[in-house]
């Protein structure tokens, strides 16, 4: 099939001066393979390294721009296709503060920051441009306790922060603002208590709820800057819509095991949003979370502090931003990889026609309904009470009850080996779920056969799996072996 | 690259006119000579001004109007022959995002805008090989 290209004129000298060439091929990619092939110069003009068409490459069909159709698209004889610059450039990126006013340093606090005075890029403007800035924690655990210590002691004047849950012994590993005497207390009690012991004139405002559609974006609006320290997909949807909505910078990072990612997301001042990374969440239980896969404490400072960091710099105006970048850290290798992330002009948050402009069902979008784990603030996990046992649930009293009265079942505990050193429910059959598919062949379909792991959520993951494979009699246990410890077994040790 | 007085005038003037925002336009002429230069929309200049990527620092022509003016320029035996564009209070140098956008056999003749006042003017064209930016002469006729 012959199909005209035409060239422009800033290329035409690598195609043997001609502005029209005629190239053979089925579809967008065959033709220009083709063409590059003829003409080899090229090749590094149209592709970046990574082999894809560069960024300022436009190809035209009959005039209709096949970016959103991708180069798979099929091409008639007879087609016009044309390689058209999308000229751009201009100087270095300079930022504006995302706040412009400024509050007036005491004498002491001229003293207190004085490091910061002294470098150039802060000095008096932008230590009272961070004096007047309003900031906003999403969650107090593993990233929100770095990162309010660090912004407190770096002189934010008003720290907000979201948080429902209390101190619990599993956080000391690695929410190093709260202590072991806190156990027990509301964590914004605790985290109030030592961000006062740094700066007492901090302005701090504690939100003891849990973020939701209804309340987000009446919490959000007052803040300059919102930074997300959330574990779970639905917060992270809702956070990321309301800041795009309400054109609130988002600092966004993660963890898990021993690595973590960090961006700033904010379209409003040029980057992409969560969603035109991630526009739909994964299925849900396909990525765990911290409380099931585990975390390194130490990363949490890592990355909470690159949040941190990248807040400082929004609120001064200096500095490149972590935009349209994510940044993904790997303790193990010790390594920092930057991975670029567009912007998608077709997003359904920050692109040209938004589909979603207002705050939806967070939830359900995630597909998280019941007996699935959805924490909304920190590293908490929804707890699964009695009244609100699914059908297939059965709560741990019962199973107490069951195994006194010596009832026919098998006991599955679906977690991984490790956590078998940890604690164990006595009597039980020890299946990690990763082996299930392997071995499920192991368990008795006659029998009733009641799952549990830590929480609850990954053996009703395996529920599922047996119940496709033709099992009937299934039960799960809410809560897991966290709740047998809690309420039935003292000796056996909670984490 | 040979540019007329009158031309550069011009260029700046649209250039001045553009500030704080970066402007941008099209150079077309024939064997290096500069004989029109054609304005465009900065595409950028929707974004906000506090972005870090704004029409403060990013130009940006929408290549349907590049294409257009491309045709018509090749119905008048023209050739673009290059894209000048301002450097609001920066110096008249191309950026490592000018490079990473860059096109070859172009001139890029970038406009260094003071206060909204034209103080520098530079050319400059990419290597074949993508590596860098080397200036070129321009050359003023009266």
């Amino acid at each position: 099939m012959a199909i005209t290209v035409t060239i422009p004129t800033a290329l035409r000298r690598f195609a043997d001066n001609q502005a029209n060439v005629e190239v053979s091929g089925k579809t967008i990619s065959e033709v220009l393979d083709n063409l590059t092939k003829q003409h080899a110069q090229l090749r590094q003009h149209l592709y970046g390294e990574d082999g894809k068409l560069r960024n300022f490459v436009r190809v035209y069909v009959n005039d209709e721009d096949i970016r959103a159709k991708g180069d798979h698209t099929p091409v008639n004889d007879g087609d016009e296709i044309a390689i058209v610059p999308s000229i751009a450039g201009g100087n270095l990126a300079k930022l504006d503060p995302v706040i412009k006013e400024r509050a007036k340093l005491t004498n002491e606090e001229i003293k207190r920051y004085s490091r910061h005075l002294i470098l150039p890029e802060v000095g008096m403007e932008g230590q009272e441009r961070l004096k007047a800035a309003k900031v906003l924690l999403i969650g107090s655990g593993g990233l929100g306790s770095p990162l309010a210590l660090y912004l407190t002691a770096a002189g934010v004047g008003t720290i907000g922060m979201v948080e429902f849950d209390t101190v619990d012994f599993s956080n000391l590993q690695r929410q190093i603002i709260h202590f072991t005497g806190d156990v027990g207390k509301h964590k914004l009690k605790s985290a109030e208590e030592k961000l006062k012991a740094i700066n007492p004139n901090l302005n701090f405002i504690p939100y003891p709820v849990k973020l939701t559609s209804e309340n987000a974006l009446d919490i959000l609006k007052d803040y300059d800057v919102v930074i997300d320290g959330t574990d779970n997909f639905p917060t992270r949807y809702l956070v990321n819509d309301a800041c795009v909505m309400l054109k609130k910078p988002n600092v966004y990072g993660s963890i898990f095991r021993w690595e973590g990612m960090t961006s700033v997301f904010a379209p409003h001042l040029g980057g992409p949003c969560y969603r035109c990374w991630y526009p739909e969440p994964p299925p849900p239980g396909l990525v765990p979370s911290c409380a099931e896969g585990g975390v390194l404490g130490v990363i949490c400072g890592i990355i909470g502090n690159i949040q941190a960091n990248e807040a400082v710099k929004l609120i001064i105006g200096k500095g490149k931003p972590l935009m349209g970048r994510l940044l993904r850290f790997d303790s193990m290798d010790m390594s920092f990889r930057e991975y670029k992330i567009p912007r998608d002009p077709n997003c359904p948050v920050c692109g040209k026609n938004p589909t979603i402009t207002r705050l939806i069902d967070y939830n359900q979008f995630c597909g998280i309904g019941r007996g699935e784990e959805a924490g909304t603030s920190g590293d908490s996990i929804v707890e699964q009470k009695d009244e609100g046992l699914g059908p297939d649930d059965i709560s741990v009293e019962t199973l107490k009850k069951m195994r006194d009265a010596n009832e026919d079942f098998v006991l599955v505990d679906v977690r991984n080996p490790d956590e078998f050193q940890i604690s164990v429910i006595d009597g039980s059959v020890k299946l990690p779920l990763p082996d299930l598919p392997q071995r499920f062949n192991e368990l008795p379909k006659d029998k009733l056969i009641i799952l549990h792991c830590k929480m609850g959520g990954r053996s009703m993951r395996a529920l599922k799996f047996l119940r496709q494979q033709g099992y009937g009699k299934l039960k799960n246990v809410a809560g897991g072996i966290n709740a047998w410890a809690e309420r039935i077994d003292p000796n056996v040790p909670q984490y | 690259m040979k540019i007329s007085r009158e031309l550069l005038s011009q260029i700046h003037k649209h250039l001045e006119s553009g500030y704080p925002n970066e402007a941008c336009g099209v150079m077309l002429g024939k064997d290096g000579v500069v004989t029109e230069a054609v304005s465009a929309d900065n595409e950028r200049a929707d974004a906000p001004s506090s972005g870090a990527e704004s029409a403060r620092n990013r130009y940006l022509i929408d290549p349907l109007v590049y294409m257009k003016i491309e045709r018509d320029a090749d119905k008048r035996r023209l050739e673009v022959l290059g894209i000048y564009h301002s450097h609001p209070d920066v110096a008249a140098r191309p950026s490592r995002f000018d490079l990473d956008h860059a096109w070859p056999n172009l001139s890029y003749f970038i406009v260094s805008v003071a206060k909204g006042k034209a103080v520098e003017s530079n050319s400059w064209r990419l290597r074949d090989d993508r590596s860098q930016f080397d200036q070129e002469p321009v050359e003023i006729s009266p």
